[in-house]
């Protein structure tokens, strides 16, 4: 049996989830455990690569390696056939698009690649949509009905950034078969959920960071400083 | 050789980076570089409530995001007419700094350190040294200690 490896993907996005997981105060050892300690080979990783993505992309498409977790951040821009987020002289979404198709689990990090994030929002310039939705609408990059080698839909780990622990505790829950599923968005059990409570945005961004939501997975609220239920650190 | 228009997508630069350039009888003739990832929050923050800027801009960047919020904040005081109490001013360097201080530890550590393992630095004495620190991906003490 081949190693079990990791792909880190980058889109449309601040690349948050990536310093969450990388911050300064002990957080990446998290990744360094799920590398050295559950032997998940680090394939590719915009943040961490010595070369671009060619080389490592061609080699699972030959079938030269397999790819065990996909994880992709950030949304995908989908607007005038992908120019507004290109690699290789073409659109992105076609090398998120095949790599999804080759990847056991597939993982969205953050609210960007879960849902679109904010840059979904009203006129979404890019023509931002996220993996399997788009903001609270099943069909996104991929269609509802879609699933990875393992039989699993995209796995929406939704937050902005979502902390550390709660990334690597996702890729270890997808590796062990993802047991109890996904709540009715995609999201993972560890993941709290955002969308029934207007009062309370469940992915706890706003609480933590000081910040009013950002109505990243929901179209309903365009202007949510009007509303007087979100409040500043609600 | 004449090699034509080349082009590299560069990794560790977060943000969608591409570097073009020309080649005539082995130099580089011409480069170009290109952001190669466009949201338009500019387009969406149009007709919305002027408070949404402060929420929205640090979603610009995982790594700047606090200079977003401090250019939104100056426009806003600016449109306002607004003069901040000079304990928030203060606030807000302090800030700035401690974003400073971390995005210095980020970039030397895992985005820098690791581009001079590259082969093409191998004559330099202090190499070995460097490729023990910052090899990547993630493999130098260096980048290590530093996660």
């Amino acid at each position: 049996m081949r190693d079990q490896t990791l792909l880190w993907i980058g889109c449309g996005g601040c690349s948050g989830e990536t310093q969450a997981l990388l911050g300064v105060e002990g957080q990446a050892s998290d990744l360094l455990d799920l590398i050295d300690v559950d032997g998940l080979r680090l394939l590719w990783h915009p943040s961490l690569a010595e070369h671009d993505l060619r080389p490592v992309h061609q080699a699972l498409t030959d079938g030269r390696e397999d790819l065990t977790v996909l994880c992709v951040e950030g949304s995908i821009a989908l607007a005038e056939d992908g120019m507004f987020d290109m690699a290789d002289g073409a659109g992105k979404f076609r090398i998120v698009r095949s790599l999804c198709e080759q990847a056991d689990y597939v993982l969205a990090m953050g609210a960007c690649a879960s849902y679109g994030g904010w840059q979904a929002q009203p006129p979404n310039p890019s023509g931002a949509v996220g993996l399997q939705y788009t903001l609270d609408t099943a069909g996104g990059l991929l269609p509802s009905g879609w699933r990875s080698g393992k039989g699993l839909p995209v796995i929406a780990v939704a937050g902005c950034p979502v902390p550390a622990e709660t990334q690597v505790s996702a890729i270890r829950w997808a590796l062990e078969g993802a047991p109890g599923g996904l709540d009715r968005h995609g999201r993972a059990p560890m993941v709290q959920p955002c969308l029934p409570s207007v009062e309370y945005r469940g992915c706890g961004t706003p609480r933590r960071i000081g910040m009013r939501c950002t109505g990243c997975t929901g179209p309903k609220f365009p202007n949510f400083a009007d509303r007087p239920m979100v409040r500043w650190a609600s | 050789m004449s090699g034509g228009r080349q082009h590299e997508e560069v990794p560790r630069s977060e943000g969608d980076l591409r570097i073009y350039w020309d080649e005539n009888d082995g130099r580089i003739a011409e480069a170009w570089c290109q952001g190669t990832m466009y949201r338009g929050y500019e387009m969406i923050l149009i007709g919305r409530h002027p408070d949404d800027a402060l929420a929205t801009t640090a979603r610009l960047c995982g790594i700047c995001s606090t200079s977003h919020v401090v250019a939104a904040t100056h426009a806003l005081e600016n449109a306002w007419n607004i003069t901040p109490p000079p304990q928030a001013v203060r606030l807000r360097n302090l800030f700035l700094a401690a974003e400073s201080v971390m995005s210095d530890a980020r970039q030397g550590a895992l985005f820098f350190g690791p581009g001079l393992c590259h082969e093409s630095f191998s004559w330099h004495a202090l190499y070995p040294e460097i490729t023990d620190a910052f090899q990547p991906p993630f493999k130098g003490w260096l980048t290590r200690a530093g996660a």
